[in-house]
């Protein structure tokens, strides 16, 4: 069984953290059966000030650690790190999320959690009209010098990122794979720049995701949209059908007292009931980037 | 900016993610630090570069109004030690400030770390085991970074300090580098301590910057 926080200060400091310690005992909590956010975020919430390295043995955790950083180190370019829940570095923020994450994993400059951002996100199969209004909307963001926030997806998520670069901006992605996974591959290189000069962030287990199924490993896109929301200060939605993982950031945001903004388009679009949905729900609609402007900057 | 970090928090070991980005350190060294500083002029996002910068302003700012900044970080520091070392606080194991970069006397000594670590509690144990006894362009301004034999030649270990023999020794410093500062330190005193264990503690780990961006 895990050791107990006592035995954890053998040295002059109390409870000091390991965080490679952590990232295996993080690896290894998803192996178990039925392992989720939730079931994670549950365990942690119950276990109060607990960490990874408390729920498992810590021989296997220091070598499924070895495994991950050798991995690591084999199939990433430069360094990367980690952030623990209770940590120094770790944003309050996060514990906004509906299922809250323990771990992160990231490479690039975690600074950039620190300026103001705004997330950018919609369907990975954008009208010409979306690619357009993401565009717009990403470049008057970078312009109020927002850091702009996405998944990295195919659509409008790449179109925020390569903007915000374009213009000179500053940007991050949240992964819905592992940080040494890329998806779609086209983005592979999009995603090795963002790593190199802007933020990656990911939350999803290395191993879980190398041993389950494709299929399975798709409900870690939409987990990722919640600790996106609970990054940012507010989420654009730019353009997302009936059923878009994106309506699942919409939700989150409005459950965590993010601001919502939806272009005016979707509202026109017959087709589509969210909008109206989350209006009712105090989503913001917006005509121009002044509606956006005007509660963001003031 | 957003600020919410939180300064109570454990401070962190630098393991086998960190320590390659300490040229200096080796697998058996034992060095903690609470946050993560990105040396980037200008840019102070985030409370540790915020906490770092304050730290570090030089002290003929003494009596503006901005050195408040520096004396909060002080007491923020010390309040930082206080609750991630009981041993420290209760005086079992001696804080050694590193040496700033000119000798006492001179008209820039820096004594914050000093002070820090006299800061932790009625009960700590503050020694200035290692003195500077040359003065030394300070590491980020010096158009080459110091090797561990220059920086150990410019200090002198501070015999009279030494008694009674500490169970343990905790180096404190600001910001780990390359960890030159911690080496010099280690090699200049480890001989006196006779096994007992010498580790460093740091207020934040340099991490790298990738790029420069236009600062908003």
């Amino acid at each position: 069984m895990a050791s107990l926080p006592l035995t954890r200060s053998a040295d002059f400091f109390d409870d000091p953290i390991d965080a490679a310690l952590e990232l295996g005992a993080y690896e290894r909590l998803w192996m178990e059966t039925g392992a989720s956010f939730r079931s994670l975020a549950d365990r942690f919430a119950r276990a109060r000030g607990a960490r990874p390295s408390d729920l498992v043995d810590e021989g296997e955790a220091r070598r499924t650690a070895g495994r991950i950083i050798e991995r690591f180190r084999t199939r990433l370019q430069g360094s990367f790190n980690i952030r623990l829940h209770g940590e120094l570095e770790y944003p309050d923020r996060l514990r906004h999320a509906t299922h809250p994450v323990e771990l992160l994993y990231f490479q690039g400059s975690w600074e950039l959690v620190h300026t103001r951002s705004v997330a950018v996100v919609g369907t990975r199969d954008p009208s010409p009209e979306g690619r357009a209004r993401a565009r717009k909307m990403t470049k008057a963001l970078v312009e109020d010098g927002f850091t702009i926030v996405s998944g990295l997806a195919r659509g409008i998520d790449s179109v925020a990122h390569r903007t915000a670069i374009e213009e000179g901006g500053r940007t991050i992605a949240v992964l819905g794979t592992p940080l040494d996974e890329y998806y779609p591959t086209e983005n592979a290189e999009l995603q090795a720049l963002l790593a190199h000069q802007h933020l990656v962030i990911s939350q999803v287990p290395v191993e879980r995701y190398s041993t389950q199924n494709p299929r399975t490993n798709r409900f870690f896109f939409p987990e990722r949209n919640k600790t996106m929301s609970a990054l940012t200060e507010a989420t654009i939605i730019v353009e997302a059908g009936e059923t878009s993982g994106t309506l699942v950031q919409a939700r989150e945001a409005l459950k965590q007292g993010r601001k919502l903004f939806i272009l005016n388009s979707a509202f026109e679009d017959a087709r589509l009931t969210w909008p109206k949905r989350f209006e009712e729900h105090g989503a913001i609609r917006v005509r121009d980037y002044d509606d956006v402007r005007q509660r963001l900057v003031g | 900016m957003m600020s919410d970090s939180d300064w109570s928090a454990k401070p962190r070991v630098i393991g086998e993610i960190e320590r390659g980005d300490h040229y200096h350190l080796e697998p058996d060294d034992r060095c903690l630090f609470f946050g993560e500083y990105t040396s980037r002029a200008g840019f102070d996002h985030g409370d540790t570069n915020q906490l770092i910068s304050n730290l570090q302003k030089p002290v003929s700012r003494a009596g503006k109004p901005d050195y408040k900044y520096k004396e909060w970080a002080i007491s923020t520091a010390a309040a930082a030690i206080r609750g991630a070392s009981a041993k420290a606080t209760r005086g079992e194991v001696v804080i050694v400030p590193a040496p700033p970069s000119k000798p006492r006397g001179h008209v820039e000594y820096d004594d914050r770390m000093e002070r820090i670590a006299r800061l932790i509690g009625p009960n700590a144990d503050a020694r200035c085991l290692l003195e500077t006894t040359a003065p030394r362009e300070q590491a980020k301004r010096a158009d080459h970074r110091p090797s561990i034999d220059d920086l150990v030649a410019s200090m002198r270990v501070n015999l009279a300090l030494l008694e009674p023999l500490p169970a343990g020794v905790i180096l404190l410093d600001d910001v780990i580098t390359n960890g030159t500062t911690f080496k010099a330190a280690q090699r200049l005193l480890t001989p006196y301590l006779r096994g007992r264990k010498f580790v460093g503690l740091f207020l934040a780990r340099r991490v790298f910057p990738p790029i420069e961006w236009p600062d908003v």
